[in-house]
């Protein structure tokens, strides 16, 4: 839970006051949990929630990349497909160098940089395994609207982190 | 029917590619997944690249610990009921 607070608030202490927050309302809640198996997806919708209503509003700094900007031409946009190209490296195994390069520090700020409806999604659905089916149930959203904006929002993490790449000449 | 299997194209394994790396492909997909896999190079790469991207990213995420701070702040908070 302090992870997925993290990544949407993506500030400490912010994510701190979340998983308090939640995890008090979710101790009042929890008599109506019916199925206690799905206490996981139960809290990280609260969680959720509580982002949606508290903190959604508030103006954020750094580096927001409008969607459109980064898609503009192709949102079906693969890195490997990029990487794949000729005369990108000298290196025989260009994908994997790549990945080698990339720091933490760097996938972490593409990860920021997700505009928020597709943030939410892949870090539950990529980092967190949360099935198409809970996600759908914690952000409210159809399944199919899930699946979409996963797609998307894959496309878009892969995009920034090329240009990224492109930024510290990874690539040429 | 005949014994010939059925090689879908790259567009449809890439999709199948990704059903399988988030643990949501069914058993007779990932058949198909794998006829296509024994005759195309370029999507064993990429699923090997999408594989380590996946994993890379999951590391990142998980060198996040929680706080003790929080730990102290969510316990005194419950303290109060």
């Amino acid at each position: 839970m302090y992870r997925v607070s993290l990544r949407l608030t993506r500030d400490h202490m912010e994510a701190e006051d979340l998983v308090a927050q939640a995890s008090l309302l979710a101790w009042e809640k929890f008599p109506t949990l019916k199925n206690h198996q799905s206490f996981k997806f139960w809290v990280l919708r609260i969680c959720q929630n509580l982002f949606i209503t508290k903190y959604r509003k508030q103006k954020r700094e750094g580096r927001v990349l409008v969607e459109s900007e980064l898609l503009s031409e192709d949102e079906d946009f693969s890195l490997f497909e990029q990487l794949s190209s000729p005369l990108i490296f000298y290196s025989t195994s260009p994908e994997k160098e790549f990945l080698n390069k990339i720091s933490s520090e760097q996938i972490n700020l593409a990860l920021d940089s997700l505009p928020e409806k597709y943030k939410s999604i892949v870090t539950l659905c990529c980092l967190e395994d949360v099935p198409y089916q809970e996600a759908a149930i914690i952000l409210d959203l159809p399944i199919g609207t899930v699946r979409s904006r996963l797609h998307r929002g894959k496309a878009i993490l892969q995009k920034l982190l090329w240009d990224l790449g492109k930024e510290k000449r990874y690539v040429r | 029917m005949s014994g010939k299997k059925y090689i879908i194209p790259c567009t449809q394994a890439v999709k199948k590619m990704f059903e399988l790396l988030e643990g949501k492909i069914e058993l007779s997909e990932r058949d198909k997944l794998d006829v296509h896999l024994d005759t195309c190079r370029e999507c064993c790469n990429r699923l090997e690249f999408e594989s380590l991207l996946r994993k890379k990213l999951q590391t990142v995420n998980q060198e996040e610990k929680v706080p003790t701070s929080l730990e102290k702040k969510i316990s005194g908070l419950l303290k109060t009921f």
